[in-house]
């Protein structure tokens, strides 16, 4: 054996003989794991006695939620309140009766796509034919701006609409719709288009604001009882108060005489 | 089996009469009916504090020499010892009866080692740019001083191996248990425990040589 590896085996056998596995506070250490063996028991009690059945009562009260039909209307609602408001709905969030349909004009003009143009485009395209009267002073009423387009008809801009770059369909359906409302419009093939929208997603995020512009459609195209019966759901409050006041100021323009 | 009626407790019951009721085991009892191994397996997987005394009281002192022979620190080692009981009652679902429940408790001190291992070698390596030993736990003679010193001086040689190898040396050469058992307490292959023994020692030699040449 070398010189190495007796001192080595010395070394073991020192540490052997150091440590012999006594303590003086032997006695302590049992206490404190009994005292932490103590702790971990009475947490897996809470865990079992008061946790889990919290946790099962939970899921039991979802699944009868769900079964019956309560967590739908509760999640939905929970949605609605949740739902970040749509950058387009809010540019018209402005309440258009009809008399105040110009405010809507500079709103949409303030789109950095079609700064200048949307008024000639008004005055170059006659009012549809079928517009009964009530509706017409509504569109004509604007300000001399209207009056005043340059001699030559507008080359209307091309603008790019967003459906091209919409990613879902009924979110194309909508900037299509929004786009023939607000920037063309046009209220025949607007309503078309909110209908198309609504067709594909009724009950999409965008729904109520849908419901909304196309009974503001109906209005300029004089069906008056389509427009009342479409106002009536968000002046009753069935939208949860969404747009309530302006369909109520809408339905009193509308009634009265 | 005999031994599992012995742990639900029903033999304490007819022992001690009709006085108590059949689920009520009173402590004192306990320490009556827990002599087989296999009760107090059953006693510690319910958490039983009862049989957790019982084990410390059987078998505190070599777990502690081997923690305190693997860390090196007694103060730390005694952390470890407390650990090793804490984790008894969940880790007990791991034993299958394959080996002592020494050697087993072994194995959970190894597991919990490493954190334990650390810090003792950080103290020590402290102490040592002090230029100071750790204080013995005892007050010991003079003729142990250069026993102390020379544990001392393994215990920085083995704060130089990795956890692996320097609990197959502790477990083969101051522990003294065969490579069989060593590989049943850390989990790993008869060879591999061989294997990490060797350079183990190997290295340790060097750095023994290393610090005697200074």
């Amino acid at each position: 054996m070398s010189r190495e590896d007796d001192l080595l085996a010395s070394a073991f056998k020192s540490v052997r003989e150091t440590y012999e596995g006594h303590h003086d506070e032997a006695d302590l250490t049992l206490q404190r794991a009994l005292f932490k063996t103590r702790g971990e028991a009475r947490k897996r009690k809470i865990i079992r006695f008061s946790i889990l059945p919290i946790a099962a009562a939970l899921a039991v009260s979802s699944a009868w939620a769900g079964a019956t039909g309560h967590l739908g209307k509760t999640m939905q609602d929970l949605l609605r309140r949740e739902e970040p408001v749509e950058p387009h709905a809010a540019a018209v969030a402005v309440p258009a009766p009809v008399a105040s349909e110009p405010a809507v004009a500079p709103l949409v003009t303030a789109e950095p796509v079609a700064p200048v143009v949307p008024e000639p485009v008004v005055a170059a395209s006659p009012p549809p034919p079928s517009l009964p009267p009530p509706v017409r002073p509504a569109i004509a009423s604007p300000p001399p701006v209207v009056l005043a387009p340059p001699p030559p008809p507008p080359v209307e801009p091309v603008v790019p609409s967003p459906a091209a770059s919409a990613p879902d369909p009924a979110a194309a359906l909508f900037a299509e719709a929004h786009r023939l409302h607000f920037r063309e419009k046009d209220p025949a093939r607007a309503l078309a288009a909110w209908d198309a929208y609504l067709k594909a997603a009724p009950d999409g995020p965008l729904s109520p604001e849908a419901h909304y512009n196309r009974a503001l459609t109906l209005v300029r195209l004089g069906r008056k009882s389509d427009a009342m019966s479409e106002l009536a759901g968000f002046a009753n409050g069935s939208y949860r108060g969404y747009r309530q006041a302006e369909a109520r100021k809408l339905l009193d323009a509308l009634q009265s005489p | 089996m005999g031994t599992a009626s012995l742990a639900l407790g029903n033999t304490v019951d007819d022992r001690d009469g009709a006085s108590s009721p059949p689920s009520v085991v009173r402590p004192s009892q306990e320490r009556i009916e827990d002599d087989t191994p296999h009760a107090l397996v059953v006693r510690l997987q319910a958490g039983d504090a009862g049989a957790i005394r019982r084990v410390y009281e059987d078998h505190h002192v070599p777990v502690r020499a081997f923690a305190q022979r693997l860390v090196g620190d007694v103060e730390a080692a005694e952390d470890l010892v407390q650990d090793v009981f804490v984790a008894l009652p969940k880790a007990i679902a791991r034993f299958r009866g394959d080996c002592a429940l020494r050697t087993f408790l072994v194995s959970i001190a190894v597991n919990h080692a490493r954190n334990h291992v650390r810090a003792a070698a950080r103290r020590r390596g402290a102490l040592a740019r002090l230029g100071r030993e750790p204080s013995p736990s005892s007050p010991d003679l003079h003729r142990d001083l250069e026993r102390r010193e020379l544990a001392s001086r393994l215990m920085l040689a083995l704060d130089e191996l990795p956890l692996d190898q320097r609990v197959a040396i502790v477990l083969s050469e101051i522990e003294e248990q065969t490579s069989g058992t060593i590989a049943t307490i850390v989990g790993a292959p008869e060879g591999t425990v061989r294997t990490r023994i060797f350079h183990a020692k190997k290295k340790l030699r060097e750095i023994l040589q290393r610090g005697g040449d200074r």
